[in-house]
């Protein structure tokens, strides 16, 4: 790759080197992404264990079934907790903004809900095809070579849409909506990527917690076993006297 | 070199399956919107209490077992 980047003229080995740019950039973005969501799914997916563990502790759980039904029962709760706050902004704020717009705003309400989208700017990245288009006209000009559509620049030029007015109210009633909207919307994500988090370990669990190990039972533990069983247990013989007596007793009262 | 090339695999992951990711994150959505709107009808049922301490079955067993091994009985 390398040697064909020194065969190549000038300005093809700059758009060359403005697509390893982007490609560079791409990956910077995802991974810095992952890695974000992974360490949060980390440190959420271990608060499962802490409402797990005394229940395992107590042997209120006993097999793997019932911990996944433990584990929901308790998810149910957090998930609504954690989320409700952000549902009820987003109906309350959706209901002011239709009562708005049906009363101030007359009645249109896909304006209301698309003019936040005008105060995005727009973005154009300069092809190849279009530079050489615009500088075509000058004497001794030697096109750059590769694929039209392919970017010169990593910069793009940036305008605002020629359609936005900030005369309007409704613009602001909007954005103030939008705003709003996307924070309800960041938390549902925090809560369901946090729920993800701890089902998977729960799954994950439910399989390791009641896994019984051989090659780690050690002939000590057998024989401790082995001696509980033997042992003789005066507590059970007398129990078992008292269960005759009472079995005696008891088919006395029926007989009588 | 290791931590940057890791780095790398995990942002080649995370191109390749994201659509996957996306549509997993919506179905966990489509269940937390669900779960909302089933815990506010349980809200308005229990009188407020869903959710809160007292209202967890397990965590009521588990103050009865801790009261009663306190109190010199057995669980």
């Amino acid at each position: 790759m390398l040697f064909l980047l020194f065969r190549l003229d000038e300005r093809s080995r700059k758009v060359v080197l403005v697509l390893y740019a982007l490609f560079i950039l791409v990956l910077l973005i995802f991974g810095g992404i992952y890695v974000v969501i992974e360490k949060f799914m980390k440190k959420q997916a271990l608060k499962m264990d802490t409402y797990m563990y005394d229940l395992i502790k107590f042997k209120l759980v006993r097999n793997k079934n019932h911990f996944k039904s433990a584990v929901f029962y308790h998810e149910q709760r957090i998930l609504f907790n954690t989320s409700k706050w952000f549902f009820r902004i987003l109906i309350l704020f959706t209901g002011i903004a239709c009562i708005l717009t049906a009363l101030v705003f007359d009645k249109n309400f896909s304006r209301f809900f698309s003019e936040f989208f005008k105060l995005i700017p727009n973005f154009h990245w300069t092809t190849i095809k279009e530079t050489n288009e615009s500088l075509s006209h000058l004497e001794n000009y030697q096109p750059i070579i590769g694929p039209g559509w392919l970017p010169v620049s990593v910069i793009p030029n940036v305008s605002l849409n020629p359609n936005l007015n900030f005369d309007e109210p409704i613009l602001y009633c909007s954005t103030v909506y939008y705003i709003v909207a996307i924070a309800c919307f960041v938390g549902l994500t925090r809560s369901t990527i946090a729920f993800i988090a701890r089902v998977h370990r729960a799954f994950k669990m439910s399989n390791d917690v009641f896994q019984k190990d051989l090659s780690t039972l050690s002939p000590d533990d057998l024989s401790e076993f082995s001696n509980m069983i033997n042992s003789p247990l005066p507590n059970i013989n007398n129990n078992a006297g008292n269960n005759n007596n009472n079995d005696n007793s008891n088919q006395d009262n029926k007989d009588n | 070199m290791e931590k940057a090339l890791k780095f790398f695999l995990k942002a080649f992951k995370a191109i390749i399956f994201s659509p996957f990711y996306i549509i997993y994150f919506a179905l966990y959505l489509v269940i937390n919107i669900v779960n909302y709107l089933i815990g506010e009808v349980r809200v308005i049922i229990s009188g407020f209490r869903f959710g809160s301490d007292n209202e967890n079955k397990y965590r009521r067993k588990i103050k009865r077992i801790v009261q009663s091994v306190q109190n010199g009985g057995d669980r």
